[in-house]
């Protein structure tokens, strides 16, 4: 009889032996199909309709250069459609309602240096809101042939026609010299326009 | 029992740490990357997102710019098969030095030169185009229209003219002083907005001046003329704004971007042919020079065609919203219409548009400003069938310049 009973015993221990390890490869299975599925999804890039010109497309006049990181970015203004590494420098681009033009945040020490954003709407207000609001601008640029107003203490600084503002450059605050050797140099900023043909 | 257990432990550990791990190292990770080498430029990285790849990303040597602006996206970066190992450079491989990462030997090299040539073979210090086996069939050309013409060290001396380095497949007919290649400009007299085959043709209501001809200028386009300059070139200046005004969208645009200074300089260095330049005065209004506008060869067709360019780059520096859309829609679109001032390198520029004369003074042109302003001129003086070649762009100009 307890050669029979052990015999049982047995085979159930072997059964449960059997179900646990079918169980563990079910388990594992599963698992390893979710883990694929989600590292072959690439995160999405926000790319805005091109629909409304007028429409607010964009985040980056949220984010505090200087204080904002990669993260705050990516969470502010959703995943960039391109990363560019330079040296110790990260871009990230952001694609914008019209073909050809994208949104640009500089990284540095994991911070945002600055963030360059397309306005096409009068959602950012207008050059004479700025005047209004902040006074005459701390210096005046030239970019592309466009003035560039640029406030220093506010860390803002206006592409406009003298009326439309065509494109905002958020940056950290800081001096006349340290801007003109820096974010100028960088984005082709001069002091005197160039002429064209 | 255990072993069971321990094996399924690690199993589900390898899935939780080694693969996640293998798929930062494929977005970069410590992955060394390694971008092949192109002579003249240096390679940078970039991740596209929507790929999720890296690649290799190339500016010309010397360029200190952003490279999404001015790069020039080639090709996939290759990860290097040996993870935290030594660049060919022998700084250590890791992401942040992919710039001095490059692999392989340089192989055959072919240097085009830029611009400004003087002739097809020959190296760039000889004003030619360096051809060589790694690269053929690159020609010193100027264009005539459509057409390129090959320049020789001899057109080029005895013209002073000097061409771009094109890639072409078959040689282009010599340039010659007296043939189709230096042929100038016909005045077709056309000078109705939107001739050709469109139905949409304003109708040129002449603008009559009834007060004085600076006036009228300042009153119907918002134009003030200054420095020396006779009554009749005066009243050529408002005859010819009175053409293209013609069109009230354009007349408001060029109204709303002034008041813009007219600047008449006579200044020999400049040479004939009407040169013009317009300088932006830093609130969206501009100053247009018109150098030796008294001078023969400045006919009556080049003044017009000239004046009218430049008056788009007043439009354009007056209306941000205008140019963008330009860039967005209508620009490089009907590929073509477009040449490349560089030939390895952006920016477009519509093929009526001469760079050489920015190429003889050192200045690199806008291609998109230079573009439109063309646009402009040629919806008033059509030339070989341009702007009707460029449809999308000349679509795109007579509505939103010429309101048709």
């Amino acid at each position: 009889m307890n050669i029979i009973k052990n015999f049982i015993n047995q085979l159930e221990n072997k059964k449960l032996i059997l179900g646990l390890i079918i169980l563990g490869v079910v388990i594992y299975s599963v698992f390893m199909i979710l883990v694929f599925v989600l590292l072959s999804k690439s995160p999405t890039p926000s790319t805005p309709s091109v629909g409304n010109l007028e429409q607010d497309y964009s985040s980056l006049n949220e984010l505090n250069p200087g204080e904002a990181t990669i993260e705050d970015v990516r969470r502010i203004n959703g995943e960039p459609k391109l990363i560019s590494k330079k040296g110790n420098k990260t871009y990230l681009y952001y694609d914008t309602p019209l073909e050809g033009f994208s949104n640009t945040v500089l990284i540095e020490n994991n911070k945002v240096t600055y963030s360059i954003e397309n306005v096409y709407g009068s959602y950012r207000g207008s050059v004479s809101d700025y005047k209004n609001q902040h006074g005459e601008p701390d210096l005046s640029l030239f970019g592309n042939n466009y003035s560039w107003y640029v406030y220093l203490e506010i860390g803002i600084a206006l592409q406009n026609d003298g009326k439309d503002i065509g494109t905002i450059l958020y940056f950290v605050p800081q001096s006349k010299e340290k801007f003109m050797s820096t974010v100028a140099r960088e984005l082709g900023m001069t002091e005197t326009p160039i002429a064209e043909e | 029992m255990k072993a069971i257990f321990l094996t399924v432990f690690f199993l589900i550990l390898y899935a939780f740490i080694l693969l996640p791990n293998s798929a930062d190292a494929a977005r970069g990770g410590d992955r060394c990357y390694v971008c092949p080498r192109i002579e003249g430029k240096k390679a940078s990285l970039q991740f596209r997102a929507e790929l999720s790849q890296w690649q290799c990303m190339y500016v010309n040597n010397g360029v200190d710019c952003d490279p999404q602006v001015c790069g020039d996206p080639k090709q996939e970066a290759t990860p290097d098969p040996n993870p935290g190992g030594i660049c060919p450079s022998g700084q250590s491989c890791s992401e942040d030095v992919y710039t001095g990462c490059v692999a392989g030997s340089p192989g055959p090299s072919c240097t085009v030169s830029s611009n400004n040539c003087r002739q097809s073979s020959g190296t760039p210090n000889e004003g030619g185009c360096q051809l060589s086996n790694a690269c053929t069939n690159y020609y010193c050309v100027e264009y005539k229209g459509t057409n390129p013409y090959e320049v020789t060290l001899g057109y080029a001396n005895s013209t002073g003219r000097r061409g771009i380095c094109e890639k072409l497949d078959t040689r282009p007919p010599l340039a010659s002083s007296s043939g189709p290649g230096s042929s100038l400009i016909k005045d077709s007299v056309t000078t109705i907005v939107g001739t050709g085959t469109d139905s949409g043709k304003i109708n040129p209501a002449p603008i009559e001046c009834k007060t004085t001809t600076a006036q009228c200028l300042k009153d119907e386009f918002n134009v003030i003329l200054q420095g020396v300059y006779t009554d009749d070139e005066r009243n050529d200046i408002f005859n010819i704004l009175a053409i293209a005004g013609s069109s009230s969208k354009y007349k408001t645009l060029l109204k709303s971007s002034g008041p813009t200074i007219f600047d008449f300089v006579d200044d020999a260095s400049k040479g004939g042919g009407c040169p013009a330049r317009v300088q932006p005065n830093g609130n969206g209004t501009s100053t247009m020079t018109l150098w030796n506008y008294s001078l023969s060869d400045c006919d009556r067709t080049k003044r017009k065609s000239r004046v009218i360019h430049e008056t788009g780059h007043v439009l354009r520096n007056g209306h941000i919203r205008l140019f963008q859309l330009f860039e967005a829609r209508a620009y490089n679109k009907d590929s073509g219409c477009y040449y490349r001032y560089n030939p390895s390198d952006p920016p477009f520029f519509i093929k009526t548009y001469d760079t050489s004369f920015a190429a003889s003074i050192g200045f690199a042109p806008s291609g998109s400003n230079e573009t439109m302003a063309e646009f402009i001129s040629l919806s008033i003086v059509p030339e070989d069938q341009y702007p009707e070649k460029c449809p999308t762009g000349y679509r795109w100009v007579r509505e939103n310049i010429f309101g048709i």
